[in-house]
């Protein structure tokens, strides 16, 4: 399984290149370099991560086409690749819904799949007509981006809970089964290390709480979270935030399914699952590489395997 | 000779990887002061990328974009931008910005009814977001609610801004850290004037300023030719609008002979009515010896700054030494 850690959450340039010199160095596949509503600009903070690595396979995003046009992400991928040899991937979805009304981009929620599918089409085919290879992924949780994701090198889904993932897997697989080498991944938030107390871990708990909020309403319904995502996104709509209420709202019970958070134990075995499910990638989102220990943890845990 | 100037570099993100890795690679050693990386809008090298790859494979010199129109780029994409190029090059960024050429915002579907106003509400709007502010603000283009850059320490990024007509000059010398100008010799003189007093009618000092010229810089002594230089001054001519031309002392039939040529048929056709005059007048070009000249002519007039950029064809890379070296010479103290 190929393992992958989100960089550049909230870090400055200088973290963000120490953790990917030691992702680089000790043996982790892929970097993840995280995009808006994260402060840093994805496509530069690449460039000046490829520059100071040599092997790992740098993946940009997740990047929002509603945000940027088809043309300006064609334009930072091949221009990463020509510039730093073919070692970049991307990771297209829709974005954060509420960051983005706050910068002045609206999505229409009708629209928003047939966009961000379209934009992933011509961007895949741009890239492959320049003869750049990169692989495309796009990130999914509801069943049509799901399903949309079969036009794209592979999907990462935005899961963590196994009952929910081969529920995806199931969308996924339904009439034509995916192309030999298409790719599944899962990128949820991440904490190794002692969970007892969920909701207080402020990072993982904010983390698992905007994948449960912005959680497709088809979705939320059948697995029976509808009342409380909904009441926790009025809340949201209020404050404008992720606050301690909305997490609290939520609970940890449905928290727990947004996140994996356990012992490196706990992740072996998760891992070892989801490999006998079919999923080839995991990207461990924040909080786990927020912090040079949750890096370097991953790495000794990875090394021990 | 002038007093101090710095000799730059100008790219664009329509040049090849090849010869922008080239420029990078060098810059440095050249003893450039800036390279300044062009947008030509949604064409060939994303601008972004290009300025951070420059950065990393620079270690002195300053780089620059020049110019990025506000107006094609989420304010907020800007921002983040801005801070991660000053991250990226240890506070060796500059952001010049600008509103972006009108025909080329039409060609987008992009108007904008008020320019001036919307450059001097995205200069604010950038500078509160690096100083640590959360923002409420709107414009013609942008609209932020509660955001910021969640940043605890000040960034304080020096911004120019690449513009022309006289309202945005004087906005340049009320906000701006410094000024990306081009046109012919006349219009450069008027231009930095006008700068200088908005900033002292705004108190601030003029040698704050930095001015920065950009014009077509053609060294036909290294394989470039001459008709090149021509062809190249004819599109110039055919971009300059009318109010900057009756600045000049040129003769307005030849001149608009030249741009109905272009406009009618090719740049091509419309160079061989260029003559010697006006390939002066619009571009630096010839020797190295004359175009070091026509530096030191540009700096005389207050410049602080000229970019060699685009064309570069024929042995570009020898002409960028030779200038460099030629440079150099004048201002070694016997």
């Amino acid at each position: 399984m190929r393992w992958g850690v989100a960089l550049n959450v909230r870090n400055t340039l200088s973290e963000t290149l120490r953790k990917a010199m030691v992702v680089d160095t000790d043996g982790l596949e892929q970097i993840w370099v995280t995009d808006f509503p994260t402060i840093r600009y994805a496509p530069a903070v690449a460039a000046a991560i490829a520059e100071s690595t040599s092997s790992c396979r740098i993946g940009v995003g997740l990047v929002s086409p509603i945000l940027y046009s088809t043309t300006q992400i064609v334009q930072f991928m091949s221009t990463l690749i020509d510039s730093f040899g073919e070692r970049f991937d991307l990771l297209l979805g829709p974005g954060d819904r509420y960051a983005l009304t706050n910068i002045g981009v609206i999505q229409s929620g009708k629209q928003v799949v047939g966009q961000t599918i379209g934009s992933l089409v011509r961007i895949r085919n741009e890239l492959r007509e320049g003869g750049y290879r990169c692989s495309t992924f796009l990130g999914a949780q509801g069943p049509a981006m799901i399903r949309g994701s079969l036009k794209a090198d592979g999907v990462l889904l935005n899961y963590s809970d196994l009952q929910l993932i081969q529920w995806a897997l199931d969308q996924l697989r339904k009439g034509n089964q995916p192309p030999k080498d298409f790719q599944i991944g899962v990128f949820p938030p991440t904490f190794v290390g002692n969970c007892r107390e969920f909701e207080r871990d402020q990072g993982v708990a904010v983390s698992a709480a905007m994948v449960a909020i912005g959680l497709n309403s088809t979705v939320a319904r059948l697995f029976g979270f509808q009342d409380h995502i909904e009441r926790a996104k009025r809340m949201v709509k209020e404050r404008g935030k992720i606050n301690l209420e909305v997490i609290k709202s939520l609970g940890d019970e449905i928290l727990q399914r947004f996140a994996f958070c356990g012992t490196s134990d706990q992740l072996i075995n998760y891992t070892e699952t989801l490999e006998r499910l079919g999923v080839s990638q995991m990207v461990f989102g924040p909080p786990q590489g927020v912090t040079r220990d949750g890096v370097e943890d991953l790495v000794k845990i990875r090394a021990a395997l | 000779m002038s007093g101090s100037y710095g000799v730059s570099i100008g790219i664009t993100t329509h040049m090849n990887v090849s010869a922008t890795g080239w420029i990078a690679k060098n810059a440095d050693s050249l003893g450039a002061k800036t390279v300044w990386v062009g947008e030509d809008i949604a064409l060939g090298q994303e601008a972004f990328v290009l300025t951070a790859a420059t950065l990393v494979q620079t270690k002195n010199v300053r780089v620059g974009t020049g110019i990025i129109p506000v107006t094609v780029h989420n304010i907020s994409t800007l921002a983040r931008v801005g801070l991660t190029l000053d991250e990226i090059g240890n506070g060796r960024f500059a952001f010049g910005l600008g509103i972006g050429g009108i025909q080329d915002l039409e060609r987008h579907g992009i108007k904008i009814k008020k320019p001036v106003t919307e450059l001097r509400n995205s200069v604010e709007t950038l500078r509160s977001l690096w100083a640590g502010d959360t923002i409420d603000a709107t414009s013609e283009v942008f609209a932020l609610r509660g955001y910021d850059l969640g940043q605890e320490r000040k960034t304080d990024i020096p911004i120019f801004l690449g513009v022309r007509g006289p309202q945005m000059l004087k906005l340049t010398g009320k906000i701006a850290n410094g000024v990306i100008l081009s046109g012919p010799f006349d219009y450069l003189r008027y231009a930095i004037k006008t700068v200088n007093s908005s900033a002292e009618q705004a108190g601030r000092n003029i040698h704050d300023i930095e001015k920065v010229v950009w014009v077509p810089t053609i060294p036909t002594f290294k394989g470039i030719k001459e008709r090149v230089a021509r062809r190249v001054v004819a599109l110039v001519i055919a971009d300059t609008p009318d109010p900057v031309l009756d600045m000049l002392t040129v003769d307005r039939e030849k001149v608009n002979k030249i741009r109905e040529t272009v406009a009618a048929s090719s740049p091509k056709e419309g160079a061989k009515f260029v003559d010697d005059e006006l390939l002066d007048i619009f571009s630096i070009s010839g020797t190295k010896n004359h175009m070091v000249d026509r530096f030191d002519d540009v700096a005389s007039i207050g410049a602080t700054e000229v970019v060699i950029g685009p064309p570069f064809s024929g042995e570009w890379r020898e002409a960028l030494v030779e200038l460099f070296e030629e440079n150099a010479s004048r201002r070694v103290v016997t």
